[in-house]
């Protein structure tokens, strides 16, 4: 019960002391806030993406397999069809083809794909809302693209992609088998890749051998191993954000400690007039105690605001540049706030028990002093 | 008292900024992203592999089916000069597909 008084009494020091110096610490929050709410915005979007990436390719077991040579991509044979078909648990085998197209006018690249799907007649295709956002088109109106031989194939818009859709086809343009054949000069048979779906996950890396060994050149790829790539990549991309603000945390730091360290001239007044009238060296730690607590805590608390503001509201508005680079069509996406609690206590420990040894250390050192030596 | 009576109340203000942050933030996550069944249903139909994050460049585009070649392919020696390679590097080596000593063994 006397613990809990004496408690009380400090923080209610520290809280009077704290708006006695109200423009000091309030400079140490505002930059207390910003730090913590760009590393939890970086936190929070990344783990976003991780998600998305994990909901989205999960399920199927499926192994893409590339026709490789001299470090390039060519396209898969058709006789590859047969043989990859006759590897015992191989339970469907499909030829997807799709390829790149860099549109001068708009200067941007789209993903074109061959789909048998949406009832496409030939010289029809759909749009994905990125590429619609940057050739401002509507369904009905017409697109041109030029083919492998130099001519024009134009094309008349029969939809466009609802924008929620953007984060895996914000740059494809969709059409027929035979309009993408045409376009690209290829021979029937002839795909991009293939996805083979094997039902035994068990099997799969087996499978994956069996390719290589009787098709040179081929490249299979494990659906399970491109989504460990996602989440490498995106630790990655988390881990290298971190990493630069890192100097934002060094720089907070210099900033916590040359606020604390050059103790102002009416703070070691006030300690030694503490101390003169009886303030152990205790006390006056747990009233500094109390005084950091109370600052980083709302520091903490508020910077977490900002990022979910930021990200939740905002869409993560302020870390998208980073991601798109010099892409001409990025999607339109709204993540999805993660508990990243983990990571999120581990921000907090990091804004605060720095900053806590920062400002205790010359308090302390002072505080060992003899009042009147304080004050000379 | 009026000191106390001000004390208490920056206290209870403080509690309740506590609470409420973690709380809004417990609550929001519970909101998937919209869409997020059209985009499950678009990339099955179309058996996508990727996010399009970004579309500078090919690799970029589908970065998990890329390898650590494509990103150099212009000429020897030539570097990556997307931003983009920056912040999405080229997938682990260490999965099937890249060197076969890389790859698992298998009896």
């Amino acid at each position: 019960m006397r613990w809990w008084r004496r408690q009380y009494y400090f923080l209610g020091y520290a809280l009077s002391s704290l708006w006695r110096r109200r423009g000091q610490a309030l400079t140490v929050l505002v930059v207390h806030v910003l730090l913590v709410g760009i590393l939890a915005s970086v936190v929070l979007f990344t783990r976003a993406l991780k998600r998305e990436s994990d909901l989205l390719f999960e399920g199927e077991n499926s192994c893409y397999v590339q026709h490789m040579q001299g470090g390039r991509q060519l396209y898969v044979p058709a006789q590859w069809l047969q043989e990859v078909s006759s590897i015992r648990g191989v339970s469907a085998l499909e030829g997807r083809l799709w390829g790149y197209y860099f549109d001068p006018l708009t200067q941007a690249n789209y993903t074109l794909m061959a789909t048998d799907g949406d009832d496409l007649r030939a010289g029809e295709v759909v749009l994905g809302a990125g590429v619609q956002r940057v050739a401002l088109l509507r369904p009905g109106d017409s697109i041109s693209f030029r083919a492998y031989n130099g001519m024009d194939h134009v094309f008349e818009v029969r939809r466009v992609l609802e924008p929620e859709v953007d984060l895996v086809a914000a740059d494809m343009v969709l059409m027929r088998e035979d309009s993408l054949r045409a376009l690209y000069g290829l021979p029937p048979g002839v795909y991009s890749d293939l996805v083979v779906t094997i039902p035994n996950p068990a099997e799969s890396v087996t499978i994956a051998r069996k390719i290589q060994e009787r098709l040179p050149g081929a490249r299979p790829m494990l659906q399970e191993d491109l989504q460990r790539s996602y989440r490498a990549m995106l630790d990655w991309r988390g881990g290298l954000s971190l990493f630069i603000l890192s100097a934002a945390v060094l720089s907070f730091l210099i900033l916590a400690w040359d606020r604390a360290g050059t103790v102002h001239l009416k703070e070691r007044q006030e300690i030694a007039t503490l101390k003169s009238l009886g303030w152990s060296v205790d006390d006056l730690m747990r009233w500094k105690q109390w005084e950091c607590f109370v600052l980083a805590g709302l520091a903490y608390v508020l910077g977490l605001a900002l990022a979910i503001i930021h990200i939740g509201w905002f869409d993560g508005s302020l870390l998208r540049p980073v991601l798109r680079g010099w892409s001409v069509i990025y999607p339109a996406y709204q993540p999805a706030l993660v508990p990243a609690w983990p990571e999120l206590l581990l921000i907090g420990a990091l804004a605060v028990i720095p900053y806590l040894l920062a400002s205790l250390v010359p308090i302390w050192r002072l505080a060992l002093l003899d009042p009147g030596e304080t004050l000379r | 008292m009026g000191r106390t009576a001000k004390f208490l109340a920056l206290a209870i203000l403080a509690l309740l900024l506590l609470a409420v942050v973690p709380a809004a933030l417990a609550v929001l996550t519970s909101v998937e992203s919209p869409g997020r069944e059209a985009r499950r249903e678009l990339a099955a139909r179309l058996q996508l592999s990727d996010l399009c994050l970004n579309t500078e460049a090919r690799y970029l585009r589908h970065a998990s089916l890329s390898d650590w070649q494509s990103p150099f392919q212009e000429g020897p020696g030539f570097p990556d000069l997307y931003p983009g390679g920056t912040v999405i590097p080229v997938p682990p080596a260490d999965r099937i597909g890249f060197a076969a000593s890389a790859a698992p063994e298998v009896e």
